[in-house]
C-alpha cells in the first residue's frame, strides 16, 4: 500500500460515523495507534501491571491460616469496591478517549498524571510505612512450621521462596519498585533532557557548546559502575533526606541524573530545525519573547520524539534498576524487587526451585517488552511520514 | 513637512560566513510616511528581506549584524531600544506578514489560539475580549463563518485563507506599519489578486503604512504609491509608482520592466531578460554594482560608485548616465 492510499484510508477510518466533524491530529493518532496491535496489547498489559501494582497495598493476607485461607490473597469489601471503581472509571475514560470523544492529548496526559500521582503516593507508603510490608510475612502451616520452597499450586499460584514468603505477593509488590523507578526516571529524564536540549538547540554558541559538552561528559560515564559506586555512597550522606537513602527513590533519582543525555541530543536536534521555521520567525515578529517561543511555539512541535524517547528510557531504567538489585546494589531487602528476587531465585534454582526466578524474571521481561512495544507504537502513530506499517 | 513614520538612515547589515563578510544591505536610506504604501522591488538576494528584518531587528547575531545606521520609527531609534520594548513594537506597532503562509502558522495550535495570543501580547484586554477582537478581524479579512473557524488548525485552511489569517494576525493590533515580505509569492495568481485587493482595502481603511517587498512588478503596480528598486544591497532608484513605471531612469529598472509580461501590450518577441547574475556581495565591484550587467557601461561606471541623486524627472536614481540615457524611448535588444 502506498503512503498516500494508506493515509487516505486513515482519514476515511477516522471519519467513519462522524462525517460532519473535522478530523483532528488526535483522531489520526488514535487511529494509527489502534492499528498497531502489539502496541495495543502492550498498553493494556501495562495498564494491568500498573493497576495491580497501584493496588498492591490493598491486598490483605490473613496470617496464621495455612496458605492464607483459600488463597494467598483476600480482599475486604471496601478494597474490592475501591478497585472496581478505579478500574471501571479509568476503563471508561480510556474507552472514551480512544473513541475520539475526549479531545486532545491533554486528556490522556491528565489520566497519566493522576495515575502517576496515585502511584507515587502509594509507593511512598511502602517505603515510609514498614508495617504494611506483609510481602515479607512468612507463611506458616497449621503446626506453625514455615513453608519454604513450596512449588506452585492452586492455593499458591507462584509458590513460596526459600524463607517461606508468597512469591505472587512479592512479584506484585516488586512491580511497585520497578514502576516507581520507571516513572520517576521517565519524569526526570523528560524534564532534564528537554530543558537542556531546548536551551542548547535554541541558543547557539556558548550555551549550546557548554551544555552539549556537559551532556557528552554525562553520556560518557559508564552507567552501572557509576550507579553502583554512587548508590553505595548515597546512604552514608547525612545531608540527603531519608527517602532518598533507601528504597527505589534514591536509585530512581540517580538513574535519572545519568541517562537524560540521549533525550537532550534528540530535543536539541529538533530545536535546531524548528527554530529556523517561518512560524517561529512569525512569532518573533509578533512580539513573542524567547521563553514564549521556546515553550509555546517550538516545544509542542517537538513533543513526539520526547514522548517516544521517554517511553523507551522508562524501559531502560527498569532494566538497570533490576540489574542493580540483582547485583545487590539496588533496593535493599526485604523490600521486594524483580531484580532482587531474580538474584535470590537464581541461587535456589539449581536445586530445582525454579519458580521464584522464572516468575520474577518473567514479570520483568514482559513489562520491559511491553514498554518497548508501546514506544514502537507511539513512534509509528506520532510520525505521519513513516511508511512502514506494522500489524 | 510632517515627520516620516519610518526613517532608515545609512543602514548596513552584514553577515559573516566562511567565505567572508556578506554585505547584504550596504548603505540603504529611505523614509516612509504614515499611510504610505511603499514597494521594495529587486531580484533574489538584493537585500529586500534583510532590510525588513533589520527594521524588525530580527537579524540574529552572531551570523548577522547591523553594522551602522539608524532606524527611526515614530520618533524612537529602534536599534537602541531595549529588547523588552522592542518586543512591544514587534507585532504591536510594526507587524510582519511572511512569504509562505503554509509554514508561518504554528501547526499545533488553532488559528484562534494564535490570534488571541498576539492580541493578548499587545493589548490590555481579557481573554474573551481578545476572542471577540479575533473573530471581528477574521471577518474583516473575509473569512466566512469566522466564529467556527477559530477552532480550526492551520492545515484545515487553504493557502489563500492562511494568508488572510496572517494578515488578520498582522492587523489585529492596529499597527502603524505593516511589512509584507512577498505575501503573494506562494499563492496562485487568482488568489494573489484577492489578497492584494484585501490588503489594499484594509490598509486604506486603517491608514496603515505598508512596506511591500516583492520581486513581482505586477503586484507593486496596483498597490503602491511609491517604489524603491534595490540591487546588490543598495537602492538604485526610488520614485512614485507612475514615475518608475512610465519613465525608468536606471538601466536595471528598465531591464526589470522589460522582462515583465504585460497584458496591455502585444508581445511578438521573446521576453527580455537582464543578462548575467548579481555580483557577489562579499567583494562587490568597486564601481557601479550593476556595471558588469549593464548595456550602457562606460569607464566611469567601473571606477566610481554612483550615489542616489535627484533626476530631472523627479525620482531619485543612482546611475552616472541617468541624464544622458533616454531609456523610455529605447527599444530593448532581445537577449537570446
Amino acid at each position: 500500500m502506498t503512503e498516500r492510499e494508506s493515509s487516505d484510508q486513515l482519514v476515511l477510518e477516522a471519519a467513519e460515523g462522524i462525517s460532519a466533524e473535522p478530523i483532528t491530529q488526535w483522531d489520526l493518532f488514535v487511529t494509527r495507534l489502534r492499528r498497531h496491535r502489539l502496541a495495543m496489547v502492550a498498553f493494556f498489559f501495562m495498564a494491568f501491571v500498573t493497576y495491580v501494582a497501584l493496588m498492591a497495598p490493598l491486598f490483605t493476607c490473613e496470617k496464621n491460616v495455612t496458605f492464607c485461607g483459600s488463597g494467598p490473597i483476600q480482599m475486604s469489601f471496601l478494597t474490592t469496591l475501591i478497585m472496581v471503581v478505579v478500574a471501571v472509571g479509568s476503563g471508561y475514560l480510556a474507552y472514551r478517549s480512544f473513541k475520539g470523544q475526549l479531545r486532545g492529548a491533554g486528556t490522556a496526559l491528565a489520566i497519566v498524571a493522576v495515575v502517576s500521582v496515585l502511584f507515587l503516593i502509594s509507593s511512598w507508603g511502602i517505603i515510609d510505612l514498614p508495617h504494611i510490608n506483609h510481602y515479607a510475612d512468612q507463611l506458616p502451616d497449621e503446626d506453625g512450621r514455615i513453608l519454604v520452597n513450596i512449588a506452585p499450586r492452586s492455593s499458591l499460584p507462584m509458590g513460596t521462596d526459600d524463607i517461606g514468603r508468597d512469591v505472587l505477593s512479592r512479584v506484585i509488590h516488586g512491580g511497585r519498585a520497578s514502576l516507581a523507578v520507571g516513572i520517576v526516571v521517565g519524569a526526570l529524564v523528560a524534564l532534564l533532557g528537554t530543558v537542556v536540549g531546548a536551551l542548547a538547540g535554541y541558543y547557539p554558541g556558548v550555551v549550546d557548546q557548554s551544555l552539549m559538552r556537559f551532556t557528552d561528559l554525562v553520556l560518557g560515564l559508564p552507567l552501572l559502575p557509576v550507579a553502583i559506586v554512587v548508590g553505595r555512597v548515597l546512604p552514608e550522606l547525612r545531608i540527603l533526606p531519608g527517602f532518598l537513602k533507601q528504597g527505589a527513590w534514591g536509585i530512581a533519582v540517580l538513574l535519572g541524573a545519568l541517562i537524560w543525555g540521549g533525550l537532550a541530543r534528540i530535543v536539541r536536534a529538533e530545536f535546531l530545525s524548528l527554530r529556523e521555521k517561518e512560524f517561529v520567525e512569525a512569532a518573533r515578529a509578533a512580539g513573542a519573547n524567547d521563553r514564549r517561543i521556546i515553550f509555546r511555539h517550538i516545544l509542542p512541535n517537538a513533543i513526539s520524539p520526547i514522548i517516544v524517547q521517554t517511553t523507551l528510557v522508562v524501559g531502560t531504567a527498569i532494566i538497570v534498576e533490576a540489574a542493580l538489585s540483582f547485583l545487590g546494589f539496588g533496593v535493599r531487602p526485604p523490600i521486594p524487587t524483580w531484580g532482587g528476587m531474580s538474584a535470590a531465585g537464581a541461587a535456589i534454582a539449581p536445586r530445582g526451585y525454579w519458580w521464584e526466578l522464572v516468575f520474577s524474571a518473567g514479570a520483568l521481561i514482559s513489562t520491559v517488552l511491553a514498554i518497548n512495544f508501546m514506544g514502537d507504537g507511539l513512534r509509528d502513530a506520532l510520525d505521519p511520514t513513516q511508511t512502514i506499517e506494522r500489524k | 513637512m510632517p515627520e516620516p513614520l519610518l526613517d532608515v538612515e545609512d543602514l548596513r547589515t552584514y553577515f559573516s560566513t566562511e567565505e567572508g563578510v556578506v554585505k547584504a544591505v550596504d548603505g540603504v536610506s529611505f523614509k516612509v510616511n504614515a499611510g504610505e504604501r511603499r514597494g521594495v522591488v529587486g531580484e533574489s538576494g538584493c537585500g529586500k528581506s534583510v532590510t525588513a528584518m533589520s527594521i524588525m531587528r530580527l537579524i540574529e547575531p552572531p551570523a548577522g549584524e547591523i553594522v551602522t545606521g539608524t532606524i527611526t520609527f515614530d520618533g524612537r531609534d529602534l536599534l537602541k531600544l531595549p529588547e523588552a520594548q522592542m518586543q512591544r513594537v514587534r507585532g504591536g506597532e510594526i507587524a510582519m506578514i511572511f512569504q509562505d503562509p503554509m509554514t508561518a502558522l504554528n501547526p499545533v495550535y488553532t488559528i484562534g489560539d494564535q490570534l488571541i495570543e498576539t492580541i493578548l501580547l499587545h493589548q490590555d484586554v481579557s481573554k474573551s475580549e481578545a476572542r471577540d477582537i479575533a473573530i471581528d478581524i477574521l471577518g474583516d479579512v473575509h473569512i466566512p463563518h469566522a466564529k467556527n473557524r477559530m477552532e480550526d488548525y492551520p492545515h484545515q485552511f487553504s493557502g489563500g485563507m492562511r494568508q488572510r489569517v496572517m494578515i488578520a494576525m498582522g492587523l489585529s493590533c492596529d499597527p502603524k506599519l505593516l511589512i509584507a515580505d512577498e505575501p503573494t509569492t506562494a499563492l496562485d495568481v487568482t488568489t494573489q489578486a484577492q489578497i492584494m485587493s484585501l490588503m489594499l482595502e484594509l490598509a486604506e481603511q486603517r491608514n496603515t503604512a505598508v512596506l511591500l517587498i516583492t520581486h513581482d512588478l505586477g503586484v507593486v503596480a496596483g498597490f503602491c504609491d511609491t517604489i524603491q528598486v534595490m540591487y546588490a544591497g543598495s537602492i538604485v532608484e526610488r520614485g512614485s509608482a507612475v514615475e518608475i513605471f512610465n519613465n525608468p531612469q536606471h538601466p536595471y529598472t528598465w531591464g526589470l520592466l522589460g522582462s515583465m509580461t504585460r497584458l496591455d501590450e502585444v508581445h511578438r518577441k521573446r521576453l527580455n531578460s537582464v543578462r548575467g547574475a548579481p555580483p557577489s556581495l562579499i567583494n562587490p565591484p568597486k564601481g557601479c554594482r550593476f556595471a558588469p550587467r549593464c548595456d550602457f557601461t562606460k569607464q566611469i561606471c567601473v571606477e566610481a560608485l554612483p550615489i542616489l541623486r535627484q533626476s530631472p524627472e523627479g525620482q531619485r536614481v543612482a546611475c552616472h548616465r541617468a541624464d544622458e540615457l533616454d531609456l523610455k524611448n529605447l527599444e530593448m535588444e532581445p537577449t537570446l
